[in-house]
């Protein structure tokens, strides 16, 4: 996910440029159908973007006692979120959790799917958090 | 080849590569990487027999990360493609199309009539995810044979 302004700013031009794109008309002879074909992928890979901005904006905005995950994923960015909900910066963050902040650039760089599940534990105890759910048949 | 964060190193022109040498570098570490790498192979095999000259390769399955989902690839038209021999999936409006025969995540490069800088290709060789200073990869170019290796 997107972890800070300067990547959300990243993702916003990149939008811009797919909307640019968009806008092009299509190369002579291309077929018109698939004309129709590469705007609905852009128009997709949009979508996609700027649902990625406003899941960052959500979660500067969160109230970390009452974050919501769906999955395994979406558990493991609680640290990320919890981080941006609170207004910390990757430093400041790190010495809470007692890491470096390189290490910590490189957990949230893999959305913590490479972090110990200590660390988890660490970001909970520190900030008084609990987390419970239930387990479903996988479809 | 890879920088701290597991991608591949950036650099100006793509790393071509013909598909034995992808498999040899990112396909055979697990089995989610073993079906990727299946589902890249016979894409591609579609994609090149139908005509497409040029197929770029990019995202997590080019990277260190140990379960990637799928392939990210860009495609380019051509005029000699043979449409009629191109996998439906490939001319769906539904990306998902692809993604579920093939694994592969493919966008139609070279349809409107703009600069590299606004195509799929170029949007595979950065990672807006990685911090500041580590957001440029680099990216595949998959040729039908090389001449030499990188590693």
């Amino acid at each position: 996910m997107i972890t800070s302004k300067q990547q959300k700013n990243r993702v916003l031009k990149q939008i811009s440029t797919l909307e640019e794109r968009m806008a092009a008309p299509a190369k002579p002879g291309v077929p018109p159908y698939m004309a129709r074909v590469s705007k609905a992928q852009l128009r997709e890979r949009i979508a996609q973007l700027q649902a990625e901005v406003a899941e960052f904006d959500q979660a500067c905005q969160a109230d970390i006692n009452d974050l919501e995950f769906e999955n395994l994923s979406e558990m493991f960015k609680l640290p990320i979120k919890v981080r941006l909900a609170t207004g910390q910066t990757i430093p400041q963050f790190a010495r809470k959790i007692n890491v470096s902040p390189s290490t910590l650039k490189r957990y949230e760089a893999l959305e913590y799917a490479n972090a110990p599940a200590e660390v988890l534990q660490t970001v909970l105890k520190t900030y008084g958090l609990t987390v419970s759910g239930h387990t479903s048949e996988a479809a | 080849m890879f920088s701290e964060y597991g991608l591949l190193a950036p650099r100006e022109e793509p790393y071509p590569m013909a598909l034995a040498q992808i498999k040899t570098h990112f396909g055979p570490q697990n089995h989610a990487r073993r079906n990727i790498f299946d589902g890249l192979r016979r894409g591609v095999d579609n994609l090149m027999a139908a005509g497409v000259q040029r197929i770029a390769l990019g995202g997590s399955f080019i990277s260190r990360k140990e379960n990637p989902s799928d392939a990210d690839i860009a495609w380019w038209y051509h005029p000699d493609i043979d449409w009629q021999q191109l996998d439906p999936v490939f001319q769906s409006e539904d990306r998902r199309a692809a993604l579920g025969k093939y694994l592969l995540d493919q966008q139609v490069d070279g349809i409107q009539d703009v600069g590299y800088k606004l195509s799929h290709e170029f949007f595979l060789r950065s990672n807006n995810r990685m911090p500041f200073g580590h957001q440029q990869v680099g990216i595949v170019h998959i040729v039908t044979e090389v001449t030499f290796d990188y590693v």
